[in-house]
């Protein structure tokens, strides 16, 4: 870790805290009138969330760490991805290979993993597809950012409530909705690499009862024109110049519109990208690589509460996924083709029994009758139609023991028809030390199932193995939480995780198998201190320490820092017209595959963000990078390159006129 | 042939009928004021008060104690009282109010600035309820929400069920649907306040000890926040904390509508004889923040006229 970097994210957390915990303590409001001129407004969000427990409960309450993101933080901090978010928050960071990006946490975070090990929702419906079971965090995420209303972040496993994926996490992206529209919206961006971005939106609740939303967006960047790769610096292969391969465009639209106890929900996303890498050894330099990527579904939702306060939630879905690959070789362009379909239907119910518990059951059925997958050229080298299917049922008991002892329990049985039924639960005891002060000591497992492409594809070098079993996950942690006062909010946790039975390659002969064989081991601690004044400052600074190891060479991970520190901070500039969000992060060093490294580095992004001057009409600009600090991630075994440069100094500006 | 007793108390009231006071009471009467803190409201409660016995020549002598003052609760207070003969209590607030019912079951009492009530049934107890009348609340809302229909509200149902029933009645009238969402225990409340995602356009409030109160505040105004559904809150400090708009009191006329009442009873009319009233003067407080979030468009007249509006 270089000195200068540290002592830059350290001395600007110690400012923030010293200013931060200078702030009065303040009472909420009383039902008779006012005696206390310093109540505390609640125009932020209130640490509440639901998809720890598949109920509304405080964060304090939920048996995980949690983190929400609110549209309002979306736009003051100008983040441009889904990717951004991620990468903001306490033990998250993100990597990007010029094709994918791929959320990292806890340690754990495998060159090219296609965030198969995150459980991605959108408004509660399961996104990750059936070929890769994986979603994308650069531009291929399904949603427009500026259509999330907000993001909540679970961390730890849920498979007790989730089944496959959750397993260092759930991520819910809530979409906004009619009401938080209530007309139309245009917004339009523009920045470096010659990017732009164009969405409009409608959405009303309707005096009928009737409330929808309807958001479409296009984008296109040109990309880096220029991207050097020292691998390739010869001058058959263009001294190592990656020339305009970089571009991307993608095309979203979501649409929802709901009435009494039902939603209807459509989702579209497709996005092409060009790849400058030449990966898969593919020919340097050559404007054919790129890859495409569509995914959609329908969703119909009914949420019922009877008189009795029983909650009965319901869905079926149609889903369909597509992925196409154009990798040029000397001769030939080499097509990699995936095609998944399936169908969902979940049912679960939830409701307070006895005062003291909240029962909560279900069941789900996905049928993936279409997962197809294909690569050819001259000849056809991979030809697999197959169709499997899976179910599951879940109970979940939060038990209130006492008044400050809570008890949350949970299990799940998934059976699926590729390898068979496992079992998996959660534990939870939360103890309220005292008003303010939470302890949480939870256990659980999770799996990863093992996935159509681990189980089907082959090609030239690599055999099929449909023997495969789930990865198996075990995980232990101590939360405590403490509020200093209403707004500022500390955590500490700790946690140790045993991954065992990952799914990797490993040679056979002269082939190559994916096979259960890693086994690794995670712990760590993370650290954070979050607050939120009424007068529009927002904040919050973040340390973690996390080992991931694999346990046999007992060496660390690929792409896995040991340290991050992160700082965001909101202010307003000028009354409630001006805010300036700003964000630093420090991510120490990781090993590449080569088991060489790449540098710490230190990352700075600063927007200023007006609103209120005309009505409607709110402006922003970013800078990101600004320090233009030079760094790399890891680089994966489909790359030649060990290390990707990453972007310098960019810049963003961007418009949004409610109408 | 008249008891001498009662000759004497004749005699008494032929001197006071002619003393000179427009209201007969020309002896100083004293008053006892038992205020919740010796801040404001209460002073401006007080203030009104004062003035009005004054406006209408009542002479008296106060004697004001708040309820941090008694440490002993109501036995102090009932000490306070034998000691000091008052001829009359006036309780600013729910405490002091609860208090003055305890130590005294004989001295009249003017109670303002309660939610509660019930308090009004205590025998010797009458004055301002802190309560507009649910007519007045719905004309309003009405005047906040022209277009909107569906209202909702949450309630223990051990505590409102009558409230509820009236509130059936009082938005039937008003053409408007009410949705009446029962919470038993605080467990319930998640539940009932999952319904604000749906079709509910505006989420009314009363006072309820399960359902709306300082405890469950900040769930309730975290879902009318997250799901654009707003609330009508039950003072400014709701207003303040993110309600939308709540019916408020002007307090120092609050506290001459119970100078009225005191004079009343000062003259020897009999407390059953003097219903509690509600507040005579409406005023309300608007939380354009919220609006904004909202997207509700607040007409121009009614944010002119608003007691305070939190920006």
């Amino acid at each position: 870790m270089k000195p200068f970097k540290l002592s830059n994210a350290l001395c600007s957390a110690i400012v923030w805290l010293l200013q931060s915990t200078a702030f009065a303590d303040d009472g909420l409001s009383t039902i008779e009138p006012s005696l206390s001129s310093a109540d505390e407004l609640l125009f932020q969000e209130i640490p509440s969330v639901y998809s720890a427990s598949k109920y509304e409960q405080k964060v304090t309450k939920a048996p995980a760490s949690i983190s929400i993101v609110s549209a309002d933080d979306i736009k003051k901090y100008g983040y441009r991805t889904f990717g951004d978010i991620l990468a903001s928050l306490k033990g998250f960071y993100h990597t990007y290979d010029r094709g994918y990006g791929f959320a990292g946490t806890r340690g754990f975070g495998l060159p090219s993993d296609f965030n198969t090990r995150l459980l991605l929702l959108i408004d509660g419906h399961r996104y990750n597809e059936n070929i890769f079971d994986s979603f994308d965090s650069a531009e291929s995420f399904p949603l427009d950012i500026d259509a999330i209303e907000r993001v909540e972040v679970v961390r730890g496993p849920s498979s007790s409530l989730y089944g496959s994926n959750a397993v260092f996490g759930v991520i819910n992206v809530i979409s906004k909705r009619g009401r938080d529209l209530q007309g139309g919206n245009v917004k339009t961006s523009y920045g470096s690499f010659d990017a732009y971005k164009t969405s409009l939106s409608y959405g009303k609740r309707f005096n009928n009862g009737v409330e929808a939303s309807l958001t479409g967006t296009f984008y296109d960047s040109q990309g880096n024109s220029r991207l050097y790769y020292p691998e390739f610096d010869h001058p058959a292969t263009n001294n190592g110049i990656s020339a305009n391969n970089d571009e991307d465009q993608s095309k979203k639209m979501m649409g929802k519109i709901s009435f009494a106890d039902f939603t209807l929900q459509g989702l579209y996303a497709k996005r092409n990208k060009d790849i400058p890498t030449a990966s898969f050894g593919t020919v340097f330099n050559d404007p054919n690589e790129s890859t495409a990527d569509e995914q959609g579904f329908l969703d119909l939702k009914y949420d019922h509460t009877f008189d009795n306060q029983l909650n009965l939630q319901s869905r079926v879905s149609y889903n369909k996924y597509t992925y196409r690959g154009d990798y040029p070789y000397a001769t030939v362009v080499n097509k990699d083709f995936s095609r998944g379909q399936w169908w969902r239907a979940e049912l679960e119910a939830s409701k307070v029994v006895w005062d003291e518990h909240r029962l909560t059951a279900g069941g789900e059925f996905q049928s993936n009758f279409d997962q197809f997958q294909t690569n050819y050229d001259v000849a056809t080298y991979l030809d697999s139609q197959t169709g499997t299917y899976k179910w599951a049922v879940f109970v979940q008991d939060e038990y209130s023991i006492t008044k400050k002892l809570t008890f949350n329990a949970g299990v799940r049985l998934d059976y699926f028809s590729i390898f068979g039924e496992t079992v998996n639960p959660r534990l939870g005891l939360i103890y309220d030390l005292w008003d303010s002060t939470s302890v949480k000591l939870l256990y659980g497992t999770a799996f990863r199932a093992p996935n159509q492409f681990e189980l089907n594809y082959f090609g030239t070098g690599v055999i099929p193995n449909p023997g495969l079993k789930p990865e198996k996950f075990e995980t232990v942690e101590l939360i405590l939480e403490h509020y200093f006062n209403d707004h500022l909010h500390g955590e500490f946790n700790v946690f140790h995780s045993d991954i065992t039975d990952i799914i990797e390659y490993s040679s056979v002969g002269a082939n190559l198998q994916n096979r259960n064989t890693g086994d690794v081991e995670s712990k760590g601690m993370e650290i954070q201190l979050e607050d939120g004044w009424a007068d529009g400052f927002k904040g919050r600074v973040s340390y973690s320490w996390q080992e991931t190891i694999n346990k046999i060479t007992r060496q660390r991970l690929s792409n896995s820092p040991e340290h991050m520190i992160k700082l965001n901070l909101i202010a307003p500039l000028w009354k409630d017209k001006i805010f300036v969000g700003f964000e630093t992060q420090y991510m120490s060093s990781r090993k590449t595959l080569s088991n060489a490294s790449v540098n710490d580095h230190v990352i700075n992004n600063l927007t200023l963000f007006s609103q209120n001057w005309l009505k409607g009409l709110e402006l922003s600009g970013g800078v990101y990078n600004m320090f233009n600090q030079r760094y790399f991630d890891p680089g994966s075994a489909k790359h030649r390159q060990d290390r990707i440069e990453q972007d310098g100094l960019t810049f963003r500006v961007k418009a949004s006129l409610d109408f | 042939m008249p008891h001498p007793l009662l000759k004497f108390r004749l005699l008494l009231s032929v001197l006071l009928l002619f003393s000179g006071s427009p209201d007969g009471l020309g002896a100083e009467k004293r008053v006892l004021i038992v205020a919740n803190a010796a801040a404001e409201p209460y002073s401006q409660v007080i203030a009104g008060f004062k003035e009005q016995l004054a406006e209408r020549h009542v002479e008296a002598a106060f004697t004001e104690l708040a309820v941090p003052q008694l440490s002993a609760g109501s036995s102090a207070l009932a000490a306070e009282i034998t000691a000091n003969k008052p001829d009359l209590i006036l309780a600013v607030g729910g405490e002091a109010s609860e208090l003055a019912a305890h130590s005294s079951t004989t001295v009249p009492i003017v109670a303002t600035l309660i939610l509660k009530n019930t308090l009004f049934e205590t025998a010797n107890m009458t004055g301002v309820s802190l309560t507009y009348p649910l007519a007045t609340q719905i004309q309003w809302l009405k005047k906040f929400f022209p277009e909107q229909k569906r209202i909702a509200i949450l309630f223990n149902p051990a505590e409102n069920t009558k409230t509820i029933q009236d509130l059936n009645k009082e938005t039937e009238r008003a053409g408007l649907e009410l949705t009446a969402i029962p919470v038993e225990t605080p467990k319930q409340l998640p539940y009932a306040l999952e319904q604000l995602a749906k079709e509910v356009e505006i989420l009314l409030s009363i006072p309820d000890e399960v359902a709306m109160s300082p405890k469950t505040a900040k769930e309730v105004l975290l879902a009318s926040f997250r799901n654009r559904v707003p609330l009508i809150g039950l003072s400014d400090n709701w207003v303040k904390s993110g309600a939308l708009y709540a019916l408020s009191w002007d307090y120092a006329d609050l506290g001459r509508q119970c100078g009225l009442q005191a004079q009343q009873l000062l003259n020897g009319v009999s407390v059953q004889k003097v219903p509690y009233e509600t507040p005579r003067k409406v005023v309300y407080t608007i939380n354009s923040k919220i609006a904004e979030h909202m997207n509700i468009a607040i007409p121009d007249s009614l944010l002119k006229n608003a007691k305070l509006i939190f920006e």
